[in-house]
This record gives structure tokens, sequence and C-alpha cells, in this order.
């Protein structure tokens, strides 16, 4: 039987698995979550440090946009790196969980078996990947505002403190998730 | 030899006469007794607000050997013009001061007017004896330059703002509580089980 | 200058004391007041005793007002009631002499007490709100990081 070009189910989700590659949904939920993540610290910066709203709304939306892309790449990478440990780490659970939803029909074949296995193992790994890449990220991003403006650049005038806390937390949120070492 | 030695006492003795009246604070033995009246003004801030509370205090001491009579103390550099008086006089005056002893007054005022502002000293005059006619005057040390900070600056540094992290901490709901929540609901269905560690089947 | 004996002082004193101690390093305590005697007298001299001792009043130049005053630290501050009792001439030299053969001066009776009340001075938020602010974040980072070693480990 020639193999045909085409991959089988269990390849497809293999490659889906090893794939850097994101759904547009979920990409679009990373950039919205960046977003409102990055818009959160103006609300500190016009109460706190008196920054006036419309005159320094440039350097708002500066550096909105550039932390935004920088936590949807934290994101990203963050959650690449999860969603492996998390399929090794919950395989065990997800098939008896799976198995035991299966058990009644004993007419399931094992391949097909492995397959739902494999799906669910996919679709729980990734969506716990993804919501803890969330959390943890903007856990990092905000700890990071709050010390740069409070201890880190307090001194600074409110626009240098703004611009250096934001550049350095979204930049550090995004380098920590570029380790795999950990 | 005895004249020798009497004059050698006579020395001893004006030495010693010398010295104890040069040991008595600057007066010459035999001199009247004179009050001398020693004044301080001093800024009791931490901070210049404007509105706010400034505690000037003037300290009066008298080092003379005679009592001080008709102490009057006047400040004349708060104007109301720039300054309001909240407790207080600024012109005084103490009937006696006793040798040794001090007195003590205190002023709040509350400028008016934000700016760097001179706190020059204030006026003490007396009558530094009984019997004397002429008033003495002197001065208060000067406690100096200061900067009056404007309310607005003041505010914005020391305002407690809880009501502005209460409501950034309700902001942190969708970023941190609702994507925590989330995986909390995952994680729990599905327990981590240590015995996967490292067993891939791939 | 007073000679004259005051009877029946009635006195009638205005107070203020430092209710905002956030910018300041002393308490102020200052009682502004006028004496009147049944028997007309005038131009008494004044002593009084506070918390912070005894010393003589200071009179406006005109004579008409009396002002008590001291400032303390801000940590020992007193608050509440603070007695200010007035002694004319004849009572100091009573309360000195009492003083120095070392009995109680409370034997002296005052010509008059005014009852200055303190209600305490404001120091600042017990917390500053900031801290808090750093310590949560830093605590919900750890735990967060603390999950992610458990994922990874």
């Amino acid at each position: 039987m020639v193999k045909s070009s085409k991959f089988t189910k269990e390849e497809e989700l293999l490659l889906e698995d090893f794939s850097r590659n994101i759904s547009k949904k979920t990409s679009l939920m990373f950039y919205l979550n960046a977003f409102i993540a990055s818009t959160i610290p103006i609300w500190l910066y016009i109460r706190i440090h008196m920054m006036e709203l419309i005159s320094s709304s440039p350097l708002f939306v500066i550096m909105t946009a550039a932390s935004t892309y920088l936590l949807a790449f934290a994101y990203k990478n963050s959650k690449f790196v999860l969603k492996h440990k998390v399929a090794q780490k919950v395989e065990e659970s997800v098939t008896k969980a799976v198995l035991k939803q299966l058990g009644d029909k004993k007419k399931t074949v094992k391949s097909e078996k492995d397959e739902r296995v494999l799906w669910k193992k996919n679709e729980v790994a990734d969506s716990e990947a993804t919501t803890f890449a969330l959390f943890y990220n903007n856990a990092m991003f905000l700890m990071l505002v709050v010390l740069g403006s409070f201890l880190v650049f307090r001194t600074l005038s409110p626009s240098y403190n703004y611009f250096f806390s934001i550049i350095g937390a979204a930049g550090v949120t995004a380098l920590f998730s570029t380790s795999t070492s950990k | 030899m005895l004249t020798r030695l009497a004059c050698l006492m006579m020395l001893f003795i004006g030495l010693m006469a010398a010295l104890t009246s040069a040991s008595t604070a600057e007066v010459t033995p035999g001199a009247p007794d004179r009050a001398r009246l020693l004044a301080s003004k001093i800024v009791h801030n931490l901070y210049l607000v404007e509105g706010s509370d400034i505690i000037v205090h003037y300290s009066l001491y008298n080092i003379g050997t005679a009592p001080a009579l008709n102490v009057q103390l006047t400040d004349p550099s708060f104007n109301s013009d720039s300054f309001e008086i909240a407790a207080g006089q600024l012109q005084v005056k103490f009937e006696r001061i006793a040798p040794s002893a001090n007195v003590s007054h205190t002023v709040v005022v509350r400028p008016k007017q934000f700016g760097y502002y001179n706190f020059t000293a204030a006026e003490v005059s007396y009558l530094p004896s009984e019997d004397s006619k002429d008033v003495q005057i002197g001065y208060t040390s000067e406690p100096g330059e200061g900067a009056i900070i404007p309310k607005r600056d003041f505010d914005r540094k020391f305002s407690p703002h809880h009501f502005d992290w209460v409501i950034f901490a309700l902001m942190l709901v969708p970023t941190l509580v609702v994507p925590f929540l989330m995986w909390r609901n995952i994680s729990s269905k599905y327990e981590i089980s240590a015995k996967a560690k490292g067993a891939k089947k791939y | 200058s007073g000679s004259s004996v005051c009877e029946n002082a009635v006195v009638e004193a205005s107070g203020f004391t430092t209710l905002d101690a956030t910018i300041v390093s002393k308490v102020a305590y200052i009682s502004d007041f006028t004496l009147t005697c049944s028997n007309g007298a005038k131009d008494i001299s004044l002593y009084a005793e506070t918390s912070s001792g005894v010393a003589g009043v200071a009179r406006s130049l005109d004579g008409s007002r009396y002002q008590v005053s001291w400032i303390s630290d801000i940590a020992s501050a007193p608050s509440g009631v603070q007695d200010i009792k007035l002694f004319d001439e004849q009572g100091y030299s009573a309360l000195k002499k009492a003083q120095r053969s070392g009995e109680s001066s409370s034997g002296v009776k005052p010509l008059a007490t005014i009852s200055l009340y303190h209600p305490g001075a404001y120091r600042g938020p017990w917390v500053q709100s900031e801290t808090i602010a750093v310590i949560c974040s830093i605590a919900i980072f750890y735990y967060a990081f603390k999950q992610k070693s458990i994922i990874t480990e």
C-alpha cells in the first residue's frame, strides 16, 4: 500500500502538538488580553502619578502598542513551552478519564481509543497552557510595573517612569518567556 | 626673702582673683548686673505647604545676671497678604525674665501663597536692668529661606490613593483572576501525575 | 507691672492644637485668653504651669490678651484635656518655694485653670497603600511562579 502524502489524524495532531502555530481564535484572545493588561497601568499613572491623560496620550498609545506586542509574544512562547510539559503531566489522568467515558462501548477499537486520548490530551494541554500562560505572564508583567513605578523608577518624572516601567516590565516578561530551561 | 615670698603670694592671689573673675561670664568685677537675652526663632516643619500650618517657635533665654524687664518680642515678617495667623500673637511682651530663666512663645501661621520665602529674624527689646533707661535691642536667630510647596503638589505626593488602588484591583480581575480560575478549573479536573515525568511515548 | 491681686478671676480662652502632624516636627499647644477680675484689677503678671513646666505668660502689647503656648515632640505629645494652671506673682513664688523644699506643687492654688483640649494629631495612614500593592503583586507572582515550577519540573 502506497502511503499517501496525507498525514493520518494521529500525525496531524502530533504536528499541531509540536507546532508553534496557534489558531486565529487563540491569537485574537492573546492580543486582546495583552491589550487589556497593557492599558491597566495607565490608570495608576493618571491617578497616582498625576499624569494628564490627554496630553500624554501619544506616549500612552505608543507604549500600550509596544507592550501589547511584547505580552502577546510572551503568551505565545509560554504556551508553547507549557503545552508540552502539561501534556506529559496530564497524560495519565486524561487517559483514565477518556477510557472511563468510553468504557461502556466495548466496540471501540484500540486505535480509535488512542486517537481519542491523544485528541483530549491535546485539548486539555492546549487550554491549560493557554490559561496558565495568561495568568503567569500577566502576574509577572503587573508585578514588574508596580515595582518599576513605585520602587525602581520612582524618582523619575511620571512620563519617564511610565516609559521605563512599561518597556522594562513587558521586555522582561517577553524575555523570560523565551527561556525553555525552566 | 620675706618680701620675695610676700610678692609671690600677692602674685598668686592676684592670679586667682583674675582667674575667678574671668570665669564668671565676661563680667568685670564691680560692674553692675545686667540682663542679656539670647533669642532663637525656629520653624518646626518637615514641609512648608500652602494653606497648611507652619509652627514658629521663639525662645528667649536670659544669660545675664539681672532680670530683663519689659521684654517685647515683635515679628514683622508674616504680613497679612502672604500669611494667615492660625493661632498666637506676633507681638507680645513679658514683664520679667529672671536670670538663667527662659520663656518661649509659639505662633502658627498658614501661607497664602507658594514659592520661596525668607524667614527673617524677629526683634527683641528689653530693659537690661531696673535702673537702666536705655532699651536694649536684639534679634532672634534667622530660620533662613524655605520653599513653600503648592497644595496640589503636596496632595499628589502624600494622599493615600486608597480608592485608586481598589479600582486597580478590580481591573486586575479580567487579567489575573479570570485566567487563574479557568486554569484552576482545568488543572483540578486533570491532576498532574508525578509518575508521568519523562514518560514520553513518542 | 502687676502689683494688685486679682479676685475671682474669670478666664475666657480660645485654644489651638496641631491636628495634622504629617508636615510638622512638633505638636503646638496654644491658648489665647483674657483675664477679668471682679475687683477690676488690671495688668496682672501671670505664670502658667503646663505639661512642659512653669513659665511666664506672654501678653499682647496693649496688655489685653494673654497667651500660653508650648510645643512637644510628636511621639510623646499628650492628648486629651491639658490643664493650664495660672498663677500670679504670689502664687509663682509659693510654687517655687514648694519646689525648692521638695514639696508637691499641687498644694499651691492656682488663680484659674484653663482646660485646653487636644484630640490628637493625625500622623498619616498606618500603612501606605503602595506598600500593600508591592507586597501583593510580589506574592501573586510568587504563587504563579511556584505553580509554573510544578508544571515544568
